[in-house]
């Protein structure tokens, strides 16, 4: 840090802490109060949304990949099996097939559509934030000039030119502050306008690509019908083969 | 282990170590291997299933949470942003969200968490029916496995008694106690020689059987995995139909063209914030002030780069590291790049802003790097060819400035 950024850091320290102890007055703003709180809400709820965005993706990568890894174990299993070998392999077939497209129709609209503009928005934020920051800084400067004013005003100072220059000070800051503050009263509300418009074609493609990846899967697997019994009996299936390995000498070592 | 285990295992290690180093052979029985193999083999699988059917069901949950929780929050945010502590006799200037668009996302939100409550209730069935049951076979494995640890000792008995044997029949002169010796070990061959073919015949018999079983097991958890798959799927399907049917969305247009025309207002009009710019603007001129000396300002930096107040156009051409879609613009090849009036060796350019590569072909750089320009065209807003540390590539024109 520069010189005069650490003395300018230490004036508003300063009276940062003679406004808690009262003795200068400070300038609250409702309306500033008021967009500030709502843009805070924007920002976490666009980052939460980032990330659940993201989780989304995560998840159905993870989803694809475990049931193309589960088809290639199943098709292993049937291999030296001669009989019904078909449902296993016409089921891998479908299921790369699954997961090709994926690759190729879902990964990146999704990253296009959906995760990057959401992340784009939210990158707006930091500069945000550092415009009210400056705001802040440049008020509590705004606010110690003019007790410096009032000091004077109530003790005139023998120099007859410090009033005028305290006067002048306090307006430049004044300025300062208020362009600055009207610039964030404006321009928040229009930010926080924008969300729905700027947030509606991503909703819009999300659920496009979430309908196009449930009816592709659900479709392909519908097609395999044929090739499964119902599964009713299953779970009596199950339990009797265990039973009849169970019943094997060589498992009666233990 | 046991105190009778204990001597076992040490009466075997000279055994083992003599087999390992090769002083003494090891009985081999090929078919037996070949069955092992195919055991081990089928052990890996099925712990791999198990693992995968896991991470199936996990995957399921969370992407039902995560698209719950998006479609939760995307309601949070069509709804008027509000504080809670709302001051009084504020005015604030709210646009409030068209009651369509307000309600497709509440009837997403209401949809995708039905889906979730329905499936996640159903989901332990993957539980209950795959991993479960993977779980109990992988039981039945190690049973089995202990069998072949058991034949495979058994194997080092017989193998060891049989030497023993050997080199005291293979001596002449035996003693009275190396006779006594003779009888005491073949007596034991006699018996490692039964336990040994015992375990070897009964898994050579039985691990045939078990491999069938496997496919009698595999059968109905492939059948029930997939009609589970089936079934989510189905779910899944089903509500988005239902969300379909409202008429507000444009099913009709691809997926990222429908989003590019529909995103440009907004993008737009988000550019237009100028409390974006500010902090970039001044940035740039502290930044070009205390580099003045090196670089030469150029025109379109000057031109605005010092006017507080500013016009659309030259934000949008000047201030801004300015929005561009990368794929359609690189749809259209460039136009052929003009003769350079004044040929110089090499002509180089300076970033104004960092530039990340987003897709192959493209160049990244920081912001200040000095790049090599390699082809130019025209237009600013074009792709340019530079190279810079070694590599070659695209970039954007208007994220550079010239020399």
């Amino acid at each position: 840090m520069s010189w005069a950024g650490f003395k300018k850091k230490l004036d508003r320290t300063g009276t940062k802490f003679l406004q808690t102890v009262g003795s200068i007055e400070k300038t609250v703003d409702k309306e500033f109060e008021e967009e500030e709180r709502r843009f805070k809400s924007l920002e976490a709820k666009s980052e939460k949304l980032h990330k659940e965005a993201k989780g989304y993706l995560d998840s159905l990568r993870a989803i694809t990949s475990a049931q193309s890894r589960i088809a290639e174990t199943i098709e292993h299993f049937y291999e030296d099996s001669t009989d019904d070998t078909l449902a296993g392999k016409k089921y891998k077939d479908a299921i790369d097939r699954l997961e090709q497209d994926c690759r190729e129709y879902l990964d990146d609209p999704y990253r296009q559509t959906v995760t990057e503009p959401i992340g784009r928005f939210c990158a707006y934020f930091p500069d945000i934030n550092e415009a009210i920051k400056k705001r802040d800084k440049k008020l509590l400067d705004y606010d110690s000039q003019r007790a410096k004013v009032r000091k004077l005003v109530d003790k005139p100072s023998d120099d007859a030119n410090k009033l005028p220059r305290a006067e002048q000070a306090a307006n430049e800051a004044r300025e300062i502050y208020e362009s600055l503050n009207t610039q964030l009263v404006n321009e928040l509300p229009r930010l926080i306008d924008l969300r729905v418009p700027y947030f509606n074609p991503t909703f819009e493609a999300l659920v496009k690509i979430q309908l196009r990846f449930c009816q592709e899967s659900y479709e392909s697997l519908n097609s395999l019908q044929e090739y499964f019994a119902d599964h009713d009996q299953v779970d009596n299936k199950v339990e009797a083969v265990l039973q009849k390995m169970r019943d094997l000498a060589i498992c009666g070592m233990g | 282990m046991s105190w009778k285990g204990t001597t076992k295992a040490f009466g075997r290690l000279p055994q083992r170590i003599a087999t390992k180093t090769g002083l003494r052979t090891e009985t081999k029985d090929l078919r037996f291997d070949d069955i092992q193999t195919r055991f081990t083999e089928m052990t890996k699988q099925t712990e791999k299933l198990h693992d995968d059917a896991k991470k199936f069901r996990d995957g399921v949950s969370n992407m039902l949470n995560h698209q719950a929780n998006f479609a939760d929050l995307l309601v949070e945010l069509y709804n008027p942003i509000t504080s809670e502590e709302a001051s009084d006799g504020v005015v604030t200037r709210r646009t409030k969200t068209p009651a369509q668009a307000m309600k497709a996302t509440e009837e997403y939100a209401k949809l995708m968490s039905e889906v979730r409550d329905t499936i996640l209730a159903e989901l332990d069935s993957i539980d209950r029916r795959i991993i479960m049951p993977a779980t109990e076979f992988l039981d039945v494995i190690k049973l089995i496995k202990k069998t072949v640890t058991k034949r495979e000792h058994k194997k080092v008995d017989y193998d060891r008694y049989q030497n023993s044997v050997k080199k005291l029949k293979d001596k002449k002169d035996k003693s009275l106690s190396e006779e006594k010796q003779l009888h005491k070990y073949e007596d034991q061959l006699e018996r490692a020689t039964q336990e040994y073919d015992h375990y070897n015949e009964l898994l050579k018999k039985e691990l045939p059987l078990f491999f069938e079983y496997r496919v009698e097991f595999i059968e109905p958890i492939f059948e029930c995995f997939y009609h589970m798959q089936l079934r989510i799927y189905g779910l899944l399907f089903e509500q988005f139909e239902q969300l379909a049917e409202l008429g507000y969305f444009d099913f009709e247009s691809d997926i990222i063209d429908g989003f590019d025309k529909k995103i440009v207002d907004a993008r737009e009009q988000l550019e237009d914030i100028t409390l974006f710019k500010r902090s970039k603007q001044n940035k740039k001129q502290d930044e070009s002030s205390r580099k003045q000396s090196s670089i030469r300002e150029s025109a379109r930096t000057g031109s605005s780069g010092q006017v507080p107040t500013y016009s659309k156009d030259h934000i949008e051409e000047d201030d801004e590291p300015p929005a561009y879609t990368p794929t359609p613009v690189r749809a259209q090849p460039p136009p052929p790049p003009p003769v350079s009036r004044k040929p110089k060796p090499v002509r180089y350019v300076v970033a104004l802003y960092d530039y990340d590569a987003t897709a192959d072909g493209d160049l990244s750089f920081r912001k200040d790097d000095k790049i090599e320009l390699i082809k130019r065209t025209p237009d600013v807003n074009d792709w340019w060819t530079g190279k810079l540390n070694g590599v070659t590539g695209v970039f954007p024109g208007n994220y550079v400035a010239e020399l």
